[in-house]
C-alpha cells in the first residue's frame, strides 16, 4: 500500500458530494459595536433524499456547545448539514434550520457547534435572520473550500493568532479501492506559548485566549464505515488537533465529528442493500492515520490562510518563518 | 382496604371482562367539565416514601418554576398562523446567580431521538450554568435565542470578561395539537417564564412546556412530584418534574394496575408514533456528577412504571442536578472544596427518584384537561372517575387518601 497522500485539490470537498457553505459577517451592529462572526455548514449527504449519513462526535472538555448530541450518539448517525457558528448565534440559526427543515431536506435535529467569538466580535445581537441563514445554506458549493478568515471562522482567534477555517484531505488505497478523508478546522484556544507547528515550538502570538475556547475538527470519508468506525476516525482526527497543541480543559473543547459518506441508511435504519461491507478494523486505521493528517493540516491551514488584511488588534495572522 | 400482592395479581386476569362491562355513557366528558385533581389527592399513591409539603421539584430549597402558555385560534391549521398550543417551562434550579454560579448536574439519555442543547457543557464540565427551559420541538432554537437574550440583557459581562451561557433547552412535540411551524414563543413569553417562576406549587397538566403534549394517548404535559429521603439517610428531598408527551395507551400502568387495558376508548385521532419525555430529578443532597448520572438514570425506572418502553422515535432525556454545592461558574481557583456523600449514600436517593418520577407522570395525567387543537383534534382527558374506578378495581385505591 502506497503511502497516504493529499487529495487532488488538499480540501475537504475532494470527498465526492461533500458541499460547503459560509456566510460571512463582517461590520457593525445596531450600537456601533464590531461584528465579525458568521456561518459554516458541511453537507455529506444529497439534498433529494430523505437519507442520513453514519457520524460520531468525539468531545473532550469545554463550556460550548453542540447541539443535535442526543441524536448523534445514541442513534450513531446524521441527517443535519454539520453547521458551526456564534455561540450567539446557535439559537437563531438552530430556528432557521427547523422551520426549513422540511422545504430545504435540512433533517433532525440540527448538529451545530457554537464557538465563542466575543474577543473579536464585540456584538451581543443575534447576528443573522432566518432568511440569511436559509439563503446561506442553499448556496452550499462542492468548490474547494475557502479558508481562512470566513464563515465561522470570521471571529476566531487561536494561540493568540487570527485563526479562521482550514481544509484538508487524504488519499489512501484499501481492498483495491482508493478512498478519501477531507477534513475542516477551527481553532479557537490556545494559550500563545502552547503552539506546536510540526513539533517545533512556533512563534508566540500575544492576543488573550477566548473566554470559552474550542476547537473543531470535522473528517468526512467515503470509505465505507459504520457508526463506530467514525467514533473511530474522529478520535484520530483530535490527535491531529493535539498535534498543534490544542488540549481539553474546564473552559476549552475539542470536538471531532466523523461521518461517512461510503454508507447512506435509510430513514428506518436500514442499511440499504448496496452498501459496501464496512472495513475490517486494520483497514479502519489507515482512515484515522488519514484522519491525523488531514485534521492537523486543516488546523495548521486555519491559522496560516488567514488574509493579512484579516489580522485583528492583538491577533497577527500566523505565518511560517521561509 | 389494601389487597395482598396474590390477589392484585389474580384480579388482573379480569381486565378483558371489566372493559366490555364499562358503560359506555362515561365515555366522552366535555371539555373543561371535570375537576381535574392530582393523582394522591384521588387516592393514587405511587410507592412508599412521604413526599415534601408541595409534593413537587420546588420542595428543593432554592428550586423555582416558571410556565409560559401559549394558546391561540380554533380550527383548521393555516401553517404558521395556527391554532397555537404551545408553551415554554423554565426551571431556576438554584437559588443564586443565573449565569454565575453552577451546579453540579449529569444528562442520561435512554433514547437519543431529541434535543437537549447545552448537553455537551453539562456532560464535560459535570456542571449547570444555565436555567433548564423545557418547550415544544419546533421552539427550541427560538428559546435558545430568547434566553440568551434574557440574560445578556441582564448581565453586561456576559460574552466579555464573563463566558456566555449555553441555554439548557429540552424539548418534546407538540405537532399533533399545535402548528409547530409557527414557533409562536417570543421574548415575553420566555421573560415571563423565568421571571415569574416560583419556589411554590406548580401547575401541571396542559401549562408551559406542557400545554401541547399527549401522553399514553391521554392529554398530558408537565408533572411533578417529591421524596423525602429517610432521615437516617440524610433527610434529604429529591423532587421530579416532567414533560409528558410519551407512551403507548395499551401499556399505560399507574401504581402497577394496568389502566391502559381498563380504559381503552377515549383516544385521540391517529397517534403516530410514540414520543418522549423529559425528565428533571433535583436534590439538596449533596451529589457530584458521577453520582447525578446515576441518579438520572433511575429516573428511567420510575418512567418504566408507568408502561414506557422508550421507543425508536422516543428523545427521552434526562437531567440531575444537585444545589448540595454551589460554584462560581467562572472560579479559576486550582482547589476548591467541595460537600458530598459517602457514595453507597447514593443508592437512598434511588427509590425516592423513582417513585417521584412515576407520580410526575401520574400527575401530568390528571391534572391536564382535555384539549382541542388545530383542524380540532381532540386529545382526552384521563377520566378520573372511571381511573378510581380501575384503582379500586384493583385494590389500589386508596379511599381515606381523598
Amino acid at each position: 500500500m502506497r503511502a497516504v497522500v493529499q487529495g487532488p485539490r488538499n480540501s475537504l470537498t475532494d470527498v465526492p458530494g461533500v458541499r460547503v457553505a459560509h456566510l460571512t459577517r463582517r461590520g457593525r451592529d445596531t450600537d456601533g459595536s464590531e461584528v465579525r462572526t458568521g456561518l459554516t455548514a458541511i453537507f455529506t449527504r444529497p439534498s433529494t433524499a430523505q437519507q442520513m449519513r453514519p457520524a460520531a462526535a468525539v468531545t473532550a472538555g469545554g463550556m460550548v456547545d453542540l447541539t443535535g448530541l442526543c441524536v448523534l450518539d445514541d442513534f450513531g448517525f446524521t441527517m443535519s448539514p454539520i453547521v458551526a457558528t456564534s455561540l450567539r448565534a446557535v439559537g437563531r440559526v438552530h430556528d432557521a434550520m427547523v422551520v426549513r427543515r422540511f422545504s430545504m431536506n435540512l433533517g433532525w435535529p440540527p448538529v451545530i457547534a457554537g464557538f465563542d467569538d466575543g474577543r473579536l466580535s464585540a456584538s451581543r445581537e443575534a447576528p443573522f435572520t432566518e432568511d440569511e441563514v436559509a439563503q446561506a445554506l442553499g448556496g452550499a458549493t462542492a468548490a474547494p473550500v475557502e479558508e481562512g478568515a470566513v464563515g465561522a471562522g470570521a471571529g476566531l482567534a487561536a494561540f493568540g493568532f487570527k485563526s479562521g477555517i482550514g481544509s484538508a484531505s487524504r488519499v489512501f488505497e484499501a481492498g483495491a479501492r482508493t478512498f478519501t478523508v477531507g477534513a475542516l478546522a477551527l481553532l479557537n484556544l490556545g494559550r500563545p506559548d502552547a503552539l506546536r507547528i510540526q513539533g517545533g515550538q512556533a512563534r508566540p502570538g500575544n492576543g488573550r485566549e477566548p473566554l470559552q475556547g474550542s476547537a473543531l475538527a470535522v473528517v468526512v470519508t467515503d470509505a465505507p464505515l459504520d457508526d463506530r468506525q467514525c467514533r473511530q476516525v474522529a478520535g484520530a482526527a483530535l490527535t491531529g488537533l493535539g498535534r498543534l497543541g490544542a488540549a481539553p480543559g474546564s473552559r476549552d473543547a475539542l470536538i471531532a465529528i466523523g461521518v461517512s459518506t461510503g454508507v447512506l441508511l435509510d430513514r428506518s435504519g436500514r442499511a440499504e442493500p448496496s452498501i459496501d461491507v464496512p472495513f475490517a478494523p486494520a483497514t479502519v486505521g489507515h482512515a484515522a492515520a488519514a484522519a491525523i493528517d488531514a485534521a492537523e493540516e486543516a488546523a495548521v491551514r486555519s491559522l496560516t490562510q488567514v488574509a493579512v488584511q484579516d489580522a485583528a488588534a492583538d491577533y497577527p495572522v500566523f505565518r511560517r518563518r521561509a | 382496604m389494601m389487597r395482598t400482592r396474590r390477589s392484585f395479581l389474580h384480579t388482573a386476569t379480569g381486565v378483558a371482562l371489566g372493559a366490555l362491562a364499562r358503560p359506555a355513557a362515561a365515555a366522552v366528558p366535555q371539555p373543561g367539565s371535570a375537576t381535574r385533581a392530582r393523582a394522591r389527592s384521588l387516592g393514587i399513591v405511587c410507592g412508599q416514601l412521604t413526599p415534601g409539603p408541595l409534593n413537587a421539584i420546588t420542595d428543593v430549597p432554592g428550586l423555582r418554576v416558571g410556565h409560559a402558555t401559549v394558546i391561540r385560534g380554533d380550527g383548521p391549521l393555516v401553517e404558521g398562523k395556527g391554532p397555537i398550543r404551545t408553551g415554554v417551562t423554565a426551571i431556576l434550579p438554584h437559588g443564586g446567580s443565573l449565569t454565575r454560579d453552577a451546579i453540579p448536574a449529569a444528562a442520561f439519555t435512554l433514547n437519543g431521538n431529541g434535543e437537549m442543547t447545552g448537553y455537551l457543557r453539562v456532560r464535560e464540565s459535570g456542571l449547570l450554568a444555565s436555567p433548564i427551559m423545557l418547550t415544544g420541538t419546533f421552539n427550541v432554537g427560538r428559546v435558545y435565542d430568547l434566553t440568551l437574550e434574557y440574560l445578556l440583557r441582564r448581565d453586561a459581562d456576559l460574552g466579555a470578561s464573563h463566558p456566555l451561557p449555553t441555554p439548557l433547552v429540552a424539548e418534546t412535540s407538540d405537532a399533533s395539537l399545535n402548528d409547530m411551524m409557527a414557533r409562536m414563543i417570543g421574548f415575553d413569553d420566555v421573560a415571563a417564564a423565568l421571571g415569574r417562576a416560583s419556589a411554590g406549587p406548580v401547575p401541571e397538566g396542559a401549562v408551559g412546556g406542557g400545554t401541547g403534549m399527549v401522553a399514553y394517548e391521554f392529554k398530558g404535559g408537565i408533572g411533578t412530584a417529591s421524596r423525602r429521603v429517610h432521615p437516617a439517610q440524610g433527610g434529604w428531598t429529591v423532587g421530579v418534574l416532567v414533560q409528558a408527551n410519551h407512551g403507548t395507551r395499551g401499556l399505560l400502568r399507574i401504581d402497577g394496575v394496568p389502566v391502559g387495558l381498563e380504559i381503552d376508548d377515549l383516544r385521540p385521532g391517529p397517534a403516530g408514533p410514540p414520543k418522549s419525555i423529559i425528565i428533571v430529578v433535583a436534590t439538596d443532597a449533596p451529589l457530584l456528577s458521577n453520582h447525578l448520572f446515576r441518579l438520572a438514570k433511575r429516573t428511567a425506572m420510575g418512567l418504566a412504571r408507568t408502561g414506557s418502553v422508550s421507543a425508536h422515535s422516543s428523545g427521552d432525556i434526562f437531567l440531575a442536578c444537585s444545589t448540595g454545592n454551589r460554584f462560581r461558574a467562572a472560579d479559576a481557583s486550582p482547589l476548591r472544596p467541595v460537600r458530598t456523600v459517602p457514595d453507597g449514600l447514593v443508592s437512598a436517593l434511588y427509590q425516592p427518584a423513582v417513585e417521584a418520577t412515576e407520580e410526575a407522570i401520574v400527575n401530568a395525567l390528571t391534572v391536564a384537561e382535555t384539549m382541542t387543537g388545530k383542524n380540532g383534534y381532540v386529545v382526552h382527558a384521563i377520566p378520573l372517575d372511571r381511573l378510581r374506578a380501575v384503582m379500586r378495581k384493583y385494590g389500589r385505591l386508596r379511599e381515606q387518601a381523598r
